[in-house]
């Protein structure tokens, strides 16, 4: 061979060697790159929805619940005739053609937009008799959640919206628990987005949510709902609600609020419709807060359950301002004090305490703070801070004024005095179960005995007992509260009437009220705790706790005392059991 | 003697075997689509059917003994240029993609350009041996020799196919360098040629832009152009091992034109760097068992530079092919021979190599 020969070959053979190494390097070096590049394009992850878990009542009754349902998407990338095709899917589906073909037009590079999700099966039927091309449509499986009770104990349980996300009530407070893990897997595509095989390697199964049960008993809670809607229409209140507690446990029995909204339906609902008032409407107790600083001087030994004191005839002057009572009352026990709901007795009270023991009261009877009930939404109300409190204070506090409370708070300070002085928090979760209860053998409430939440003993139980058994149950006997009588029960109650301040003059309004009442029994042995609260009622013209919120709250007490079988040991009241120390 | 060239020559064809059965792998694997559709099964009997055409053409041109070869050159020659200018006649050819590179024949479409990689060679060693004593005189020895080339090369590029005509120019420039052509005719060559061929590229905007293209893919992956990448992400994701014979993705829709220009880059994917390493294994002792079996051939003879010209002209499509699929050079069409699916590129392919045996064997009738 001559040179020349030797130059081609030579160059022919350079040519392979650099080859070689580029494919080396191409092969090994950035293997994983381009492997990461083709996996990108390739492969695409989709998720797999998990079932969100039921809400169920404390005997089994579903309250919230999820089915499997088809969300339709397009892909407008593959559709030719967009105005064609709106037109039929927005005929089939009810919807509005020209903004379906608007956003079609928008988004015609693209392989997916949702137009309707959550079909109903007739609307799948429909659109299926379309019969249009596969490559343009798919259906996503999507969980639609549904209420069968529609507005029952709505705002205790909120709703999910679109996104499966948990708005308001159970739904967003144990959303964690009720959501559960989506799963995934890997779909392998082609270049036009067409799936053509699913890694099964790759899966990774969904975790369904839990179901969460209750304490509420339905029953109770759609009578209690009803008797509220009564209250509604016969005193046009801007609002009202009502708990219904076991006073013993914590646990809430019944809760509602008005005005309410339908989670099957939130597109109907009101901006206000939304606010649970249990736990977000702050209010002046009044009379109802009494109770407690009575029960607190005498745990402090500052009067004696025999004590007289003067009422001043219905004139009291504190410091720089003059206290009234409605009536004018001259020397009156403990006992009556509390039933005739003297200011002045209370005030006096208050002296005896001074602002250091009723700020103590306030805050040990859990005010001020969150209840712990699990209820997104919940406000702490309004203790000022001690600092700010003054000599007006020691006479607006006995009364109840000065502090803002939630009807949640009131009810569970209430339940401490019934339950003997011991403070717990509400429940309303009994327990949450990993299977569904479809799927779970039986329903048993006392296989799981869930921990026993935060108790903590605030007043001595002979000095609860007495105030429940004399005084409350005097209220209801012959005092404010006469309305809530039952026959075959001896009830204990206070009544509230609190003025609002109007926002515009800064001063109590005399035409703006808030009624409340809290009621129980058996008085010996409190099974069942009622609090109603109205705000605002506006027909009629007597507009106290005792008339406005009484009645409702004695039938709802009522009907829970004979649901639950509550029987009333009838004994002397003087023989009742001493607590044992 | 003759045993020893009997066995080379049995080497050289298990050689190609390897590579053409190689081919119908590829091709069948390479024509695996995403959907299945019926292109898939047609793209493999389409390529048996070149196959069977191909070798047999290869085995006629293997026995055709070399002077027939040398008288029909001319002739052959004017066949490919009254083709290649029949093909730019509205009603002749066909226009794909805006190239009008393809006869219709029968059934098959057929591509002057493809045939004229032999014809040419063969009239211009034709050419340099007639002159052989008067290559120093500019006219015999230069101009003479250079008309086929300026006639053949200006058809093909106005197809458009401007890869087809360098490879033209480089097989003229093989015979003209191998069969001694004198340097000074190569240095006025080329300071004819660059300029020229500067001058085209800068007057053809797209041409450009391919050249844009593949320095992007050295510093921007992403601004390189879809086929690159796609076959660069091919390659590299078959990794040493690759992903399996049938079980790549990329030629699924991915990879534009798996199962012609770019085969090898699925190969890259399937088989990974054992296959692609083989393949290369596999021209490289294709090349030496050719150069062997022409080794005994008189160095300026019509045979030895027909032989030497085609046999490597061959293998640079190959290392052009790879070069492109590996972004070495811009892309232009140049098939991988024997790898992809078949076409008048196969059967020239298979027609160069038994024309390389025919010439090995002329050898030996004259010796004996």
């Amino acid at each position: 061979m001559n040179w020349r020969l030797k130059f081609i070959v030579m160059t022919i053979c350079c040519g392979w060697m650099i080859l070689f190494g580029r494919l080396v390097f191409l092969q090994t070096w950035q293997a994983n790159e381009l492997t990461q590049r083709a996996n990108r394009q390739h492969t695409f992850t989709q998720s797999i929805p998990a079932r969100p878990g039921d809400i169920i009542d404390r005997n089994g009754r579903l309250l919230a619940t999820s089915v499997k349902t088809q969300s339709l998407y397009l892909v407008p990338k593959h559709i030719k005739d967009v105005k064609k095709i709106s037109s039929q899917v927005a005929g089939a589906l009810n919807l509005n053609a020209i903004d379906l073909q608007k956003k079609i037009e928008k988004n015609g590079q693209k392989y997916f937009i949702w137009v309707k999700r959550r079909l109903s099966e007739q609307e799948t039927e429909v659109f299926q008799k379309l019969e249009l091309s596969r490559s343009i449509y798919g259906f996503q499986q999507e969980f639609l959640r549904c209420y069968p009770q529609e507005t029952l104990a709505a705002h205790l349980l909120g709703l999910r919206n679109i996104d499966g996300i948990g708005r308001g009530g159970i739904e967003q407070g144990f959303d964690h628990e009720i959501q559960g893990t989506p799963g995934e897997r890997t779909l392998i595509r082609d270049s036009r987005g067409r799936i053509i095989d699913m890694d099964d390697l790759s899966i990774r199964h969904p975790k369904n949510g839990k179901t969460i049960v209750l304490s509420i008993d339905s029953v109770l809670q759609f009578h209690t709902e009803k008797e509220l809607d009564s209250l509604m229409e016969t005193w046009k209140p801007k609002g009202a609600c009502v708990t219904v507690m076991d006073p013993s446990t914590g646990e809430i029995l019944a809760s509602a609020s008005r005005p309410v909204f339908n989670p099957n339906h939130p597109e109907k609902a009101m901006p206000e419709d939304w606010k649970n008032l249990n736990v977000s409407a702050v209010f002046e107790p009044g009379s109802t807060f009494k109770p407690f600083i009575v029960a607190w001087a005498l745990q402090k030994n500052r009067i004696a359950k025999e004590e007289i004191l003067n009422c001043e005839r219905g004139r009291y002057r504190m410091g720089p301002r003059t206290l009234h009572d409605h009536h004018r009352y001259g020397d009156l026990s403990i006992e009556d004090i509390l039933v005739k709901s003297s200011n002045i007795g209370m005030a006096k009270i208050g002296e005896r305490l001074t602002n250091k023991q009723l700020y103590r009261a306030t805050v040990l009877f859990g005010f001020g703070s969150k209840t712990g009930s699990g209820l997104p939404g919940e406000v702490r109300g309004l203790v000022q801070p001690f600092k700010k409190w003054n000599i007006y204070s020691t006479g607006s506090i006995p009364m109840g004024q000065e502090i803002g409370v939630t009807p949640l708070q009131l009810i569970s300070a209430h339940a401490a005095l019934a339950n003997r002085g011991i403070l717990s928090q509400p429940r309303l979760v009994l327990k949450t179960m990993n299977s569904s209860l479809v799927h779970s053998a039986g329903f048993n409430l006392q296989d799981e005995k869930e921990k026993r939440r935060t108790v903590s003993p605030i007043i001595d139980p002979e000095i609860c007992q007495w105030i429940i058994e004399k005084p409350m149950t005097e209220v209801i006997r012959r005092g404010t509260g006469k309305k809530a009588k039952l026959p075959d029960y001896t009830v204990f109650g206070k009544t509230g009437t609190a003025q609002k301040i109007n926002p515009e003059t800064g001063k109590y309004s005399h035409t703006k009220l808030v009624c409340s009442f809290v009621c129980g029994a058996p008085s010996n042995n409190p099974k069942v705790l009622v609090l109603v609260v109205v705000d605002e009622p506006t027909t009629g013209r007597s507009h106290y706790g005792g008339t406005v919120a009484a009645p409702t709250a004695s039938r709802i007490l009522e009907k829970v005392l004979n649901h639950t079988g509550v029987k009333e040991q009838k004994q002397d009241l003087k023989l009742a059991i001493k607590p044992v120390h | 003697m003759g045993r020893k060239l009997e066995q080379e020559k049995g080497i050289f064809i298990s050689l190609v075997s390897m590579l053409l059965g190689f081919g119908c792998l590829m091709v069948y694997s390479a024509s695996i689509t995403s959907w299945p559709t019926e292109y898939e099964q047609i793209y493999l009997s389409r390529h048996m059917i070149y196959l069977c055409l191909g070798v047999t053409i290869a085995a006629v041109c293997s026995k055709v003994p070399s002077r027939i070869w040398f008288k029909l050159a001319p002739l052959l020659f004017a066949l490919s240029l009254l083709f290649l200018v029949l093909v730019l006649f509205p009603g002749m050819g066909r226009r794909v993609n805006g190239a009008q590179r393809w006869l219709r024949i029968g059934g098959l479409s057929f591509q002057p350009s493809e045939m004229a990689k032999i014809t040419l060679v063969l009239y211009v060693s034709r050419l340099l041996v007639l002159n052989r004593e008067r290559l120093n005189q500019f006219w015999h020895g230069a101009v003479r020799v250079l008309i086929p080339p300026a006639l053949i090369i200006p058809l093909v590029m106005i197809e458009p196919d401007l890869g087809t005509s360098l490879f033209l120019a480089m097989g003229v420039g093989i015979v003209l360098f191998s069969g001694g052509w004198p340097k000074r005719y190569f240095f006025l060559a080329g300071v004819v040629a660059i300029p020229s061929f500067l001058l085209l590229l800068f007057s053809r905007p797209y041409m450009l832009k391919r050249i844009h293209g593949l320095l992007a893919t050295w510093t921007d992956f992403n601004l390189a152009p879809y086929q690159i990448k796609q076959s660069m992400i091919s390659l590299g994701s078959g990794g040493i091992w690759g992903v399996g014979l049938g079980k790549g993705l990329q030629k699924l829709s991915f990879l534009p034109e798996a199962n012609t220009d770019f085969v090898f880059a699925v190969v890259g994917e399937e088989l990974g760097l054992v296959g692609t390493c083989a393949i290369l294994f596999l021209w490289c002792n294709l090349y030496v068992a050719g150069l062997k079996i022409i080794k005994k051939l008189e160095m300026n003879s019509f045979e030895f530079i027909v032989a030497f010209t085609l046999l490597s002209m061959t293998v640079i499509q190959a290392v052009t092919n790879v070069a492109v699929v590996t972004a070495m050079i811009p892309p232009k069409g140049i098939p991988h021979p024997f790898l992809s699916s078949g076409g008048t590129n196969l059967l020239m392919n298979l027609a160069s190599l038994g024309i390389v045996l025919s010439m090995a064997k002329s050898k030996q009738v004259e010796a004996l």
